[in-house]
């Protein structure tokens, strides 16, 4: 942690009695130049992920305010609303838990704000690597529909419920596909559970949709989740790569060279907006050379998804 | 907040590999991750940043961007992002190295390198198959197939010039089988007066063995034009598991780096045998005396 890393959560905190919680800039602990979070976003394909993961730190995300929710990795909460709206959620281990209370303190009426200038290192997945692999994707499958159906409106959490029902079952025939019971095991015990769980899952989101109060609204929170480009992650990697130098490190003042840029240089990034027609009738036929038919199904089932998803 | 801007545009500034500590591994995709020590996670770049990096080695922005095949202006970004993330650092101006043409620093042709492998106790139609196929791919040229022998051993002495995928295609080529022969020849074109030596690391950073042609006495002449430095291991008894190369040329003062990849070529011993703990195959054998119990 920076020696005024308190000191500013502090600052931030003093700026409205509305804040809830002040969200550090967390780094990686080994590579101190990249972001591991500033708050979390959930993606409108369903995936949350740390904002700004992966990314080089030269302060281009520092007009970052109003975030969807805080990493509790390092977070600052005030007392005063913890004693309000409780503790966290028992039914969450490490995953969503914070999402989900940072989401309620939202649903209250409170802010949930970055703090750029407190900065904290932390040593991401060191714990979550000495567990079986399983581990993790055994507490995301069932937390992620349990935020989603504690919280979201009618709508977006039947939606959002839909897409990882079809994912994970997707996910569990390819499991059993390429042998890998535990995987398969690990899905269809998280779903069960939560099923399970459903009649008190539905009594905690009748009793936290009550809680809502002006000035949150639905649409406002999610819209909050775009404030965040794409991870630049490759599996469990930050990713340097020429698709974000061309799309994202040339456009900042701290890296552009003095000199003029070709017409190639500012071509746009290696991945280009998914609307273009061109580019989907390339991806298509490259899915279908790599993969076959079965898998350009898939894939086009999932850009589907994708397009009619919540924004 | 500092301002990272590009530098060694005016071709007297050099830009630096970093300090030792950071791990390089490429990926078979093409990718290299680099790490810290300690460090479980590291950062990834794509082929075209892992080729920036590595051309970086003391040289301009310009250079690098010749070596590379792309603008300079992407060149100077591409540092200056690499910079900041803490993977490279910055000369002193002035102290750009001179070098060899700058297409010696492509990946096709390094100044240094290491062209070949003896793959033993492979199946002769599976070896040729591999052979057809890496013939195949684009960019890698198989030089010569040259029946060889070490000690009792008949081997086959396979020399390729790979470009970009070597690293893969020395992991693909490299299956070697434990107690197997390996036989390394790397390229050189550099000042009389030089080291060759090289490393083994297995994949969890354990050191094998790091060989140099000075602790073997070897004092090779000035050579003129291009010369092949081999080292031959009559006898590899490691055992099962993923093994990286590093090859580097240096001076006799090892005060000068010729050229130096770290750990950028891996071969697979398989094993043979069940030995299965620790990192060789000691070779022992084992004995017994005793008087059998008699079950009557």
């Amino acid at each position: 942690m920076e020696p005024d890393c308190v000191a500013e959560c502090v600052r931030v905190m003093l700026c409205s009695e509305r804040i809830a919680v002040a969200a550090p800039k967390m780094k990686l602990y080994y590579m101190r130049h990249f972001f591991n979070s500033m708050g979390n976003s959930l993606h409108p394909d369903g995936n949350s992920h740390d904002n700004f993961i992966g990314y080089l730190d030269a302060g281009q995300f520092d007009s970052t305010d109003q975030l969807f929710t805080a990493c509790f990795g390092a977070a600052m909460l005030r007392r005063s609303v913890v004693e309000e709206i409780g503790g966290m959620d028992p039914e969450f281990f490490v995953y969503y838990a914070d999402t989900d209370w940072c989401f309620r303190a939202r649903l209250c009426g409170y802010d949930v704000v970055a703090a750029p200038r407190a900065v904290i290192y932390h040593k991401f997945t060191a714990t979550v690597n000495t567990m079986a692999s399983t581990f993790k994707l055994g507490l995301i499958t069932y937390s992620r529909p349990w935020f989603v159906w504690k919280n979201l409106d009618f709508r977006r959490a039947s939606r959002f419920l839909w897409f990882y029902l079809q994912r994970d079952f997707g996910g569990y025939l390819w499991a059993r596909r390429q042998g890998l019971p535990e995987v398969a095991a690990t899905l269809r015990r998280s779903w069960g559970r939560w099923l399970r769980a459903l009649p008190r899952a539905t009594l905690a989101r009748w009793r936290t949709r009550r809680l809502r109060r002006p000035p949150f609204s639905d649409d406002a929170a999610l819209a909050l989740t775009a404030i965040a480009p794409r991870p630049a992650m490759y599996g469990q990697y930050p990713v340097i790569a020429a698709p974000f130098i061309r799309g994202h490190y040339m456009h900042l003042e701290a890296f552009r060279p003095e000199s003029a840029p070709t017409a190639a240089d500012l071509a746009p990034t290696d991945v280009p907006p998914p609307s273009s027609a061109s580019y989907l009738g390339r991806r298509a036929w490259q899915t279908f050379r790599e993969r076959g038919l079965r898998g350009l199904v898939a894939e086009t089932r999932n850009y589907f998804l994708w397009r009619i998803s919540p924004r | 907040m500092a301002h990272f801007s590009p530098l060694g545009m005016d071709g007297t500034l050099a830009v630096y590999r970093p300090q030792a500590d950071l791990s390089a591994s490429p990926q078979p995709d093409g990718w290299l991750r680099l790490c810290r020590p300690g460090d479980p996670v590291g950062v990834a770049l794509d082929p075209l940043l892992a080729a920036v990096w590595s051309a970086a080695d003391g040289h301009t922005v310009a250079q690098v961007a010749q070596a590379t095949r792309i603008s300079t202006y992407l060149a100077a970004c591409a540092l200056a992002v690499l910079q900041r993330a803490g993977l490279l650092l910055n000369g002193e101006p002035g102290t750009a190295r001179p070098v060899s043409p700058p297409s010696s620093l492509l990946p096709g042709s390094h100044p240094l390198s290491l062209s070949c492998f003896v793959v033993h106790h492979h199946a002769e139609a599976d070896l040729d198959s591999c052979l057809t196929s890496l013939a195949a791919l684009d960019g890698i040229t198989v030089l010569t197939t040259l029946p060889a022998s070490a000690g009792d051993l008949s081997v086959r002495l396979i020399r390729f010039q790979a470009g970009a995928l070597l690293p893969t295609l020395a992991g693909e080529v490299g299956r070697t089988a434990a107690a197997s022969v390996l036989i390394l020849d790397s390229r050189f074109q550099v000042e009389p007066g030089w080291l060759d030596g090289l490393a083994i690391h297995r994949s969890d950073g354990i050191h094998i063995t790091g060989p140099n042609t000075q602790f073997a006495g070897l004092d090779i002449p000035a050579v003129e034009g291009e010369g092949i430095v081999t080292y031959t291991i009559p006898a590899l008894p490691l055992l099962e598991g993923l093994y990286y190369l590093s090859v580097s040329a240096h001076n006799w003062e090892d005060t000068e780096m010729y050229d130096y990849q770290d750990r950028m070529y891996s071969f697979r011993v398989l094993s043979v045998g069940g030995e299965k703990y620790g990192v060789i195959n000691s070779g022992g054998i084992w004995g017994w005396q005793g008087r059998v119990l008699s079950s009557g």
